[in-house]
């Protein structure tokens, strides 16, 4: 059958068209046009997509295109990369979960001003990893990029004498802004600061109301001054005064956005954990996971936009290793997820700190005690726990206490 | 407008005709326009000048499920069905002819397969060496040795993991 070809494309097009197929030839995709390699190279992983920046000048140069970057910022997800606290902490060591590997960013620059040396992670959200130096100055830093932004300072220092969490979040609208949530002083009597990053400001202090239908239903806090905790909360003894957590995690906290509330969770000093309602300005303490004078090690991740509590705990000669999720409806923890007790049995009676860190499906438990360092990841859709493997500089192993999730994003700004 | 029962006809570079349903072939954005251009012709043919048979027989098998699927499960799932039938379509194309067919899929403006294709052909080369990548999209290397070296030294951490030093 013959057909008359009566939705020709008009001759230049034509013509156009016919170049394009000798040059297709010739160079198979090199000529391809700029919004296809801009696309192809906004899927690759982020470490693969800088090792082919020397591929030639012209995927060099996509680095700052600008239809590039938005190109990134439509790829839904990244692979998280932990970024890892350790006590002399001048470089950024990152576990690349899409790589399985470890990685030695480059320090930023402005992390190595003097003034800043001392400068410690203390959150992380989208793309971004937010610095404290030992002033309470804060830095919020792209570790892929380098890029950083001191944040302004806030007027008065009070803030700093009574923090109790440093909570970071982007925002749900563009995630092109983040907001950095200082909540300070001390139970009962909250409240909370915030900076935004579209108006480079802080915001004003809003007080904190305890939820006071909840808090009927509590034990008393005046057993507070019982017992207390160490590092990662891990309750040590009856007359220790202080919380001994690493300075890293010691004001750490998660956030989440459930029906449009903002949530910051806390751990206090006394070991109950404090989610404090943004939104609606107020606060309550969820009852204890387990009963005082057990010996524990706690803390909070958030993992699918829900807040989950971890916890290595010892009972009937052995250690456990479990995921809890708070039950609204009948106010109880329930439990997850649990290590084989094979694996978790060799943190029996060792005093092991466990600190964490959730992102998307997968929690990092970071596990510390004097005579060891290891780091393991449970995949909550899988249930399976990976040991990722020890981390060498210049032949030596190297040994983190705890670590932040981001996602590598070349476009993620500060 | 033109109903789901209309036919089109796609002619490849070759001169090879395809006979597909409107409902298919709307999703190639330039025969969309080209159809809107020539309203009112009862004998649809778009000739393809650039895309050979292969290609627009790879295009219109993916399409055709793109449009089952939907109909199919149209009360949900059709994301994860999609997925699925992807990753198929996938496999059976080898990495020469990802290069070809992403070629005609930029060419045809098709946004649903531009994007899995894209995403293959960054699967493809994400673990290969800078040399490989080159020698398959065959580009020359405009960088002096200088150049380069700074450039690698510049993400070093891109090359290598912690664990080589």
């Amino acid at each position: 059958m013959e057909h008359n070809d009566c939705c020709v494309l008009s001759p230049t097009r034509k013509r156009k068209l016919q170049e394009n197929v000798t040059e297709m030839e010739a160079f198979p995709l090199n000529k391809l046009n700029q919004d296809l390699l801009e696309r192809v190279l906004s899927w690759l992983p982020t470490s693969s997509f800088y090792r082919l920046t020397s591929v030639c000048k012209r995927w060099k140069s996509v680095t700052d295109s600008a239809s590039f970057k938005l190109a990134c910022y439509e790829v839904p997800s990244r692979d998280p990369w932990f970024f890892m606290v350790d006590p002399h902490m001048n470089q950024s060591t990152v576990f690349d979960s899409a790589e399985r590997s470890w990685k030695k960013l480059n320090y930023p620059t402005l992390l190595q001003n003097c003034s800043n040396r001392d400068a410690i992670p203390v959150a992380a959200a989208g793309g971004l990893v937010c610095f404290r130096s030992d002033s309470g100055d804060f830095i919020t830093c792209n570790p892929v990029t380098g890029s950083c932004r001191q944040l302004p300072q806030m007027q008065s220092a009070r803030e700093n004498l009574s923090l109790c969490a440093i909570a970071m979040g982007t925002s749900t609208a563009d995630k092109l802004s983040y907001k950095l949530v200082l909540v300070t002083g001390e139970l009962p009597r909250l409240s909370y600061k915030a900076y935004n990053s579209n108006i480079n400001r802080w915001e004003e202090e809003i007080l904190l109301k305890r939820n006071v239908d909840e808090s009927q239903e509590l034990e008393s806090t005046d057993d507070s001054g019982v017992y207390f905790l160490s590092k990662a909360g891990n309750v040590v003894d009856l007359v220790v005064t202080d919380m001994h957590r690493s300075p890293s995690k010691q004001y750490s906290s998660v956030t989440t956005l459930a029906h449009g509330e903002e949530m910051v969770y806390f751990l206090s000093s006394s070991g109950t954990i404090v989610a404090c309602n943004l939104t609606h300005k107020c606060f309550s303490e969820y009852p204890r996971l387990f009963p005082a004078f057990s010996e524990y090690s706690i803390d909070l991740v958030v993992c699918r936009g829900e807040m989950l509590v971890v916890a290595l705990s010892e009972f009937c000669e052995s250690a456990s290793l479990r995921v809890w999720r708070y039950e609204e409806d009948s106010r109880s923890w329930q439990q997850i997820v649990m290590m084989p007790p094979a694996m978790s049995h060799e943190f029996y009676e060792k005093k092991v700190d466990i600190n964490c860190v959730g992102a998307g499906d997968k929690i990092l438990v970071c596990l510390s005690c004097p005579e060891f360092y290891s780091y393991v990841v449970c995949d909550l859709r899988t249930t399976e726990w990976t040991e990722l493997p020890k981390c060498f500089t210049n032949g030596e192993t190297v040994e983190f206490m705890s670590a932040f999730a981001f996602e590598p994003r070349i476009e993620a700004s500060v | 407008m033109a109903s789901t029962d209309d036919k089109v006809i796609l002619k490849s570079s070759e001169g090879e005709c395809f006979e597909v349903d409107m409902a298919v072939a709307s999703h190639l954005q330039i025969v969309k326009s080209v159809l809107e251009d020539c309203e009112g012709s009862s004998d649809k043919v778009v000739s393809l000048f650039i895309v050979e048979a292969k290609y627009v027989a790879m295009i219109i098998e993916y399409y055709k499920n793109y449009v089952e699927l939907k109909e199919k499960h149209e009360e949900g799932g059709f994301e994860e069905k999609l997925k699925e039938f992807e990753k198929q379509f996938l496999e059976q194309i080898d990495k020469k002819e990802l290069k070809g067919l992403v070629m005609a899929v930029n060419y045809l403006n098709a946004p649903a397969l531009f994007d899995v294709v894209c995403t293959a052909i960054a699967k493809h080369i994400e673990n290969k060496s800078v040399e490989y990548v080159r020698e398959y999209f065959g580009i020359v290397n405009d960088f002096t040795a200088e150049e380069e070296a700074q450039i690698r030294e510049e993400h070093r951490w891109a090359y290598d993991g912690v664990n080589d030093d």
